[in-house]
């Protein structure tokens, strides 16, 4: 059964609760292409300790983008699919007659427990709990599709100014040495990097 | 009389060719007809990727009309699909509503499903 969250309304309304200093980013692939293995990777900020909890349990993790096409273009003859005479899935010339997505919108996305393409999901959670004006970093490492995934995620993070420097630094050695797990900056003793 | 403005959002599984689709926007504008809505019209069509239930979303449609309105949508859309067995539901939409309909709805149920979605946006108010 799908589990549709209206991320950015949970996010509002969690924001108010209790735990406003706890925020989650989470990190995953969206959108697979069949023909060249490219993909888009998204980041969800979600502020809902729920949320968080099942993402972390691995209860929900898929990601469902939701896409608006305005236009498919025959693969034959490069023209509109609904003015063309081509049908799709026919041969013509030894060639057949695909569908190309055209005028192409992102309008939203959703969590849910199976996505279709089971390569679209959460591969990383950063977590940044205050406390007392301190800060701590928790990065979850989930399976990961391709080994380069998570660093580029950190990374990724480290540019956007959700965590700094010395944080992807220390997150970046934990997963050299460990493909999945829960790396903490400060760590559990108290100790940086 | 105002008028009512549809937007169709079709499932990406099979684009449709212009006269398949303008073969479906007819038939849904006649089906409107026969429950006295002569004044809703189909003003625009895209397709839609929701990739977790494809199975479920055959068919959208985004609705900007009075909650009056919407029981009499809903039969009509209800009418559409009885005869329409290939598509398995429509999802009708509204600012604040959002319905799930099918062809085996009667009158009463539709009646029920807009009076309680219509209690849940109070709640949420």
């Amino acid at each position: 059964m799908r589990i549709l969250y209206n991320l950015l309304n949970k996010l509002e309304k969690s924001l108010k609760k209790k735990n406003s200093s706890l925020i989650a980013f989470a990190f995953g692939s969206v959108i697979y292409t069949s023909d060249t293995g490219g993909y888009i990777t998204a980041e969800l900020k979600i502020g809902d300790l729920n949320v968080i909890n099942k993402i972390i349990s691995g209860e929900i993790r898929g990601l469902s983008p939701e896409i608006k096409i305005s236009k498919w273009e025959c693969s034959i003859c490069n023209k509109n699919f609904e003015e063309c005479p081509h049908e799709e899935g026919k041969l013509y010339n030894n060639k057949i007659c695909k569908t190309i997505a055209k005028g192409i919108e992102f309008t939203g996305l959703s969590l849910v427990d199976h996505p279709e393409d089971p390569r679209c999901r959460i591969t990383d959670l950063l977590l940044i709990k205050e406390k007392a004006g301190k800060r701590k970093y928790e990065w979850y490492g989930f399976k990961v599709n391709n080994e380069n995934d998570r660093f580029r995620n950190i990374q990724h993070a480290l540019e956007n100014g959700l965590i700094p420097q010395d944080v992807a630094f220390s997150f970046s050695k934990f997963f050299s040495i460990k493909l999945e797990g829960k790396a903490s900056y400060p760590d559990s003793h108290g100790k940086i990097g | 009389m105002t008028e009512t403005e549809l937007t169709l959002y079709l499932p990406c599984g099979k684009p449709l060719k212009k006269n398949e689709k303008a073969m479906l926007i007819s038939e849904i504008t006649s089906e409107f007809k026969s429950v006295n809505l002569s004044d809703v019209t189909v003003k625009d069509s895209f397709y839609e990727v929701k990739r977790a239930m494809p199975e479920v979303i055959e068919l959208v449609l985004a609705v900007l009309a009075a909650t009056a309105n919407i029981v009499t949508i809903a039969m009509g859309i209800r009418n559409f699909l009885k005869k329409r067995e290939d598509i398995k539901e429509i999802r009708l939409k509204t600012k604040s509503l959002q319905l799930v309909i099918n062809g085996k709805m009667s009158d009463e149920d539709i009646i029920q499903l807009v009076e309680q979605a219509g209690k849940i946006v109070e709640k949420e108010k």
